[in-house]
């Protein structure tokens, strides 16, 4: 008796269906075991970039917010341009005060970051009445910049003239 | 098993048999790789639609506005900088307040004839020159001076109490300004 079914050819075509599909279940749930993985750390990283955009925003509203405040404290600097205005307003209050007033030794501290204040230190010496002289220390000192009258000495001269001379530090930016 | 085949036809027909099992088992099996991979397909599709959500929620988070954030950061250095300069400045007590403090304190008798301030990390130094008319105008003026809360040390030098009238005197003084 001959059987007519190709059952070998049948064995061998069922088993590579059978391969063929196990391979693509096996591929499938290979890729999204990974993909679980990648979701997983992703959505981490988004929640992190997330918070600091969230916190970014804060701090840009909180920016926008005290622009005034900032505009002030920015003030308080003179700009590298501003630099003979600003000495123009101390001999205009010596003139003010009456009081002879010379600066001197004007000098930036050029090291360290350009992009942030740097002090620029001067002398003044001059002379004038008790009062002028007191009163034109007290309007440098109270002028409207981050400023610092580092020393400063009062010497009586003929009369009632006194001699002065002050260190004084202001700063800078770009 | 019983059977009424003539015994040489029997290998052939359990081996087709045998054939058949093999080739239903393994057409059982890709029935089952496929039903399994086309139920794990929309798991596939979903996890997929997910992981394009999140790389685009993170890229939007990161690339909002990356040159902002550069300007942001230097901004803020920028406003620190200055706030510390200002802090500093600002916790320094301004010259002509110590020098109000200090004439605030002279004595009848007392002629200032020269005044030095000068700054420090530590204490700041004072040195007040001047003459007196007595002696116990220029302890008195001393002892006004020990007075003062932010003068630290007052030294009168012993050598300034020689003279009894008209006398020249130097002070050193500490404090912090």
């Amino acid at each position: 008796m001959k059987l007519r079914t190709p059952s070998t050819a049948l064995v061998i075509i069922s088993a590579a269906v059978a391969v063929v599909f196990l391979a693509a279940w096996g591929f499938v749930a290979y890729k999204s075991y990974g993909m679980k993985a990648d979701i997983a750390s992703i959505s981490a990283n988004a929640t992190s970039a997330a918070a600091n955009d969230a916190y970014l925003i804060s701090l840009k509203d909180a920016l926008r917010d005290s622009k005034d405040e900032l505009a002030e404290i920015d003030r308080r600097f003179i700009t590298k341009d501003g630099i003979p205005a600003f000495i123009d307003s101390i001999e205009q209050s010596a003139q003010a005060y009456d009081v002879k007033a010379d600066l001197s030794a004007l000098d930036i501290d050029e090291s360290g970051d350009a992009s942030l204040p740097r002090p620029l230190t001067f002398h003044m010496t001059g002379s004038g009445g008790w009062k002028e002289v007191v009163s034109f220390l007290s309007a440098v000192e109270s002028m409207p910049y981050a400023l610092r009258i580092e020393d400063v000495s009062l010497g009586k001269g003929q009369g009632s003239e006194w001699s002065f001379n002050a260190s004084v530090t202001a700063y800078v930016v770009n | 098993m019983l059977t009424f085949l003539p015994r040489s036809y029997r290998p052939e027909v359990e081996s087709e048999y045998r054939k058949r099992v093999f080739a239903v088992a393994f057409a059982l099996g890709a029935v089952l790789a496929v039903s399994a991979a086309v139920l794990a397909a929309p798991s596939y599709i979903i996890l997929s639609a997910k992981r394009t959500a999140a790389s685009l929620a993170t890229t939007k988070a990161v690339s909002a506005d990356p040159s902002g954030d550069a300007s942001l950061e230097s901004r803020i250095r920028d406003i620190k900088a200055k706030m510390s300069v200002l802090k500093t400045i600002a916790d320094s007590k301004p010259m002509i307040s110590i020098l109000d403090r200090l004439t605030g304190r002279l004595t009848p008798g007392i002629i200032l004839s020269g005044l030095t301030f000068k700054r420090s990390d530590g204490p700041g130094g004072i040195i007040v020159s001047g003459s007196a008319r007595t002696r116990d105008g220029l302890v008195a003026f001393s002892k006004s001076l020990q007075g003062e809360a932010s003068f630290q040390n007052v030294a009168l030098p012993v050598s300034s109490l020689a003279k009894s009238t008209n006398i020249g005197f130097s002070i050193n003084i500490d404090s912090k300004f």
